[in-house]
């Protein structure tokens, strides 16, 4: 148990630092929408420097901070799978039902990332470009596929667990 | 489930109160009581053994299909 200590420390001030900078994040996109300005402090959202705000631009930037803010929630709902596993409820419908939750949520989170993005670079720089590598929109929704599965993994654990539990 | 149980019938007929029973085959009066409502999933060839032997039945006293 000393590994999910860790782990659940880490999540937790990540998720204390991520909070903090929720207000600001959302304060400074409301300047950007109303004001059309970034007060000289150059914005980058998901590797792309947004320099010039119109409607397009805006739409991806409402985008990508959305995605950001269900990122957090994903977040949120590991905290609490790993205050259950703290609990040793492993097996209980909060994990399976936290899990298909975060599942849809980084999916969803993908999607908002991955596509206004690659939308962006097409409408901005008007020209087509291929990325190799490992990128976040991949890994969100590999994670998202992921946790989906998970979820159907401990419906089948939970299932066995009530098996086992009404056996005489 | 269409499985019934006559644990309860046979109790009765033995003079034989629940908590006894458990005791002698070794489970809990909670699970036994799982078993009396018809709420297990499953019954292990070990509990059956007992349990007939210490009622002196057969299996098919104990459950019954309909």
């Amino acid at each position: 148990m000393r590994k999910l200590n860790i782990l659940k420390t880490i999540v937790d001030w990540f998720w204390i630092i991520s909070m903090l900078s929720v207000p600001l994040v959302i304060i400074m996109i409301g300047f950007v929408i109303v004001d059309d300005s970034n007060f000289g402090i150059p914005l980058r959202v998901n590797g792309i420097l947004y320099e010039e705000f119109n409607a397009n631009t805006k739409l991806i930037l409402i985008a990508s901070m959305v995605s950001y803010l269900l990122s957090l929630y994903a977040i949120y709902l590991f905290k609490n799978v790993l205050r259950e596993f703290q609990k040793t409820k492993v097996f209980s419908p909060k994990v399976s039902d936290s899990f298909y939750k975060m599942g849809i949520v980084l999916l969803i989170s993908a999607l908002l990332t991955g596509v206004p993005s690659f939308l962006y670079r097409i409408l901005s720089r008007l020209k087509f470009e291929l990325e190799f590598g490992l990128s976040p929109f991949l890994l969100l929704l590999c994670f998202g596929l992921f946790f989906m599965i998970l979820s159907e993994v401990f419906k089948i654990g939970q299932h066995a667990k009530e098996e086992n539990e009404l056996t005489v | 489930m269409p499985i019934e149980i006559n644990l309860d019938r046979i109790l009765e007929e033995r003079s034989m109160k629940s908590y006894e029973l458990a005791e002698k085959i070794g489970i809990t009066t909670a699970n036994l009581s799982i078993l009396k409502t018809g709420k297990a999933k499953a019954i292990r060839f070990s509990t059956l053994e007992a349990i007939c032997e210490t009622l002196d039945c057969q299996p098919g006293d104990i459950l019954e299909y309909k």
